[in-house]
């Protein structure tokens, strides 16, 4: 995942398995940005992961709606243990300040455009400088916040700035970005990370706001339904797609099958199996990698199956069975071309002090 | 006088170390002060051994033992003549003022700025300050002051400083073993604006009785740049001129530039570092010592 390539970016530790938390509140985190050390060669080329667009659409809920669901929120993120250790409460404030600004969650968004900007910087002459400067000053945003004036000034546009901010950077990156393998290890980063949101948006959906019976079709239902859409971005693609209603299958329908919207979960995966095909040199009809042969399956699985055959057998389970392979996918791929693997770390020769006695 | 020296140094693994590479400074210099007669270096697993020169003019040897090893030994031999005191040209007596105006001064800047075992703090300062509470003279005869100031004013005590202390540390604690005398007495020369630089060698102690167990070691001392003459060397320690019971191996800003023997390895920790030093009087067999 690119949670943890951004993790093990940083630390050069093996990757960590990531928290499933940020979906929870719309994140959409897409890109992995890469470099290649010119010192090393392909397999041993470095990942520089950045991890910039992070999504929080406030549009479907009022205030008083949202502290409502913080708790909800908060459990199915995953970092209930981490919150709890250092907060009393979870309300609007601590919740915030938890995932916009705490450093000490590694997943907050401080923390990631942190992880972000350092990765970039260290790959400054390899990136355009309008690619630098927009992560900068999205650090540099968020580093001018805090959770008081975000709240005193209204949330949605501090995350609307986010937002725009990161489409900015995916933006410049295809338009200032060599068609490099650098290019398509970000690819592969972005195309990993929004699939793995769309899942979990959609689970939050599932998890959370799940209606009453009679509820579903109605006036709160379909206002729901279609927060989800927008916090993916894909409200007006959806539109397009089905004129008339939003309906909770056919949301879901459009978010995980779709041919065409780049959001959709079988529009990624396609994605990752073209890119893991560049990258791994995956050119066989039956693939060598296990990281490949995962994507092929999910692939099929996606062009295969049908609403209603998921519906029956439990869009929860589906969705989770996606996102854990797109983990996996993530990891060995971080395995196999990112780090060299040493057996052993180096060490420096103990020295000798001078010291002749007089 | 014609002295032969051997320098023997120890790494014990724990497990296996493997791509072992390392750098030794361990040859003895060939300058006006003295000739170095021979020079032998034992690696042991035996390798393959290479040199160059670095910056500072002191030969580097440098080898590689990529296959595992429990130990790793690396033995220099050398004999080195000194040239007696008598025929040593005495230290001219040079004006801070006369230095000042040499065009040719900043050549040598990296030894009068900070270096990375010599912070030039503002402790550092006051210390050169007192030392030269009295009124500056010449540019040897304050090189001289400050390390009197620092012989006397610092305790002689292993153990009670390492071999990454800093001259800031060693200040504090007023107290160090020869590395730390030269670091400190370096960074005052250069907060008193002498270029000043770190000296690695050995000395021969000449009234050693045959029963005599004390371990001996590396030494350190300094150099100052004295116009006209060239680099003066003086051994804050003893609080002496280095004179031929001196070897010079190696010079640079400090213990960073000269390190005796460094390099890194894959594998386990260092289980142990033993170093052995002889320095003896190489005079026709059988002659007392």
């Amino acid at each position: 995942m690119a949670i943890s390539l951004r993790s093990a970016a940083i630390s050069t530790t093996p990757a960590e398995p990531p928290a499933p938390g940020l979906a929870a509140y719309d994140f959409v985190l897409p890109p992995g940005l890469i470099a290649q050390s010119p010192a090393r060669p392909r397999d041993s080329a470095r990942l520089l992961e950045v991890n910039l667009q992070f999504i929080l659409d406030f549009r479907g809920y009022d205030d008083v709606h949202l502290r409502e669901h913080w708790g909800s929120i908060l459990a199915s993120s995953g970092d209930v243990e981490l919150f709890e250790k250092h907060y009393e409460s979870a309300n609007s404030q601590s919740v915030t300040e938890f995932f916009a600004f705490d450093l000490r969650n590694q997943d907050s968004i401080l923390a990631c455009v942190f992880a972000a900007r350092e990765n970039a910087r260290m790959i400054r002459d390899q990136i355009s400088v309008e690619m630098w400067e927009t992560i900068n000053e999205l650090y540099l945003f968020l580093k001018s916040r805090n959770t008081a004036d975000v709240w005193a000034a209204g949330p949605y546009e501090f995350f609307q700035d986010i937002k725009r901010n990161s489409h900015l950077f995916q933006g410049l990156t295809d338009s200032t970005y060599s068609r490099s393998e650098g290019w398509e290890f970000i690819q592969f980063g972005k195309f990993i990370e929004r699939a793995h949101k769309t899942t979990r948006i959609l689970d939050v959906k599932y998890h959370i706001l799940l209606p009453n019976a009679g509820d579903v079709g109605g006036a709160v239902d379909t206002a729901q339904w279609q927060a989800v859409l927008r916090s993916a971005s894909a409200l007006e693609a959806y539109r397009r797609f089905y004129v008339r209603e939003i309906l909770p299958w056919k949301v879901a329908e459009f978010l995980i099958f779709s041919d065409t919207f780049p959001r959709s979960v079988h529009f990624c995966v396609g994605q990752i199996d073209e890119f893991l095909r560049r990258i791994l040199g995956e050119s066989g009809a039956r693939p060598k990698s296990a990281a490949c042969r995962l994507s092929r399956r999910i692939l099929a699985d996606l062009q295969s199956l049908t609403i209603d055959e998921v519906l029956k057998e439990g869009l929860h389970e589906f969705l989770i069975e996606i996102a854990k392979s797109l983990e996996k996918i993530g990891d060995e791929v971080v395995r196999s071309t990112m780090f060299y693997q040493a057996d052993s770390t180096q060490e420096e020769q103990q020295l000798q002090q001078q010291q002749a006695a007089p | 006088m014609l002295i032969s020296l051997a320098h023997r140094t120890t790494f014990a693994y724990v497990g296996k170390a493997t791509d072992s590479f390392n750098e030794v400074r361990l040859k003895p210099v060939d300058d006006a002060a003295q000739a170095c007669r021979s020079f032998n270096l034992q690696i042991e697993p035996a390798t393959q051994v290479r040199e160059y020169v670095d910056f500072y003019g002191n030969t580097v040897q440098y080898f590689d033992v990529t296959a595992p090893h429990a130990q790793l030994m690396v033995e220099a031999l050398s004999e080195v003549e000194t040239v007696p005191n008598a025929q040593r040209p005495a230290v001219p007596v040079v004006s801070h003022e006369s230095a000042a105006a040499l065009s040719e001064a900043e050549l040598r800047t990296e030894f009068l700025v900070d270096s990375h075992y010599v912070p030039l703090t503002v402790d550092v300062w006051k210390e050169a300050q007192d030392a030269l509470r009295d009124g500056r003279t010449d540019l040897w005869g304050d090189v001289r002051t400050i390390c009197r100031h620092v012989f006397s004013n610092f305790a002689y005590k292993p153990k009670a400083t390492g071999v990454q202390t800093l001259a800031t540390d060693a200040l504090k604690l007023r107290a160090g073993v020869c590395q730390d005398f030269a670091h400190v007495a370096l960074g005052m020369c250069r907060c008193s604006g002498i270029p000043a630089r770190y000296v690695s060698g050995y000395f021969i102690r000449l009234q050693r009785k045959p029963d005599d167990n004390e371990p001996e070691a590396s030494h350190a001392w300094i150099e100052a740049f004295i116009p006209g003459y060239g680099w003066a060397a003086y051994d804050p320690t003893h609080d002496r001129l280095a004179d031929d019971r001196y070897i010079k191996v190696a010079s640079g800003r400090d213990y960073a530039d000269i390190r005796p023997v460094s390099g890194t390895y894959r594998g386990g920790k260092t289980r142990s570092l033993t170093v052995d030093v002889r320095v003896r009087l190489s005079e026709p067999a059988g002659a007392p010592a």
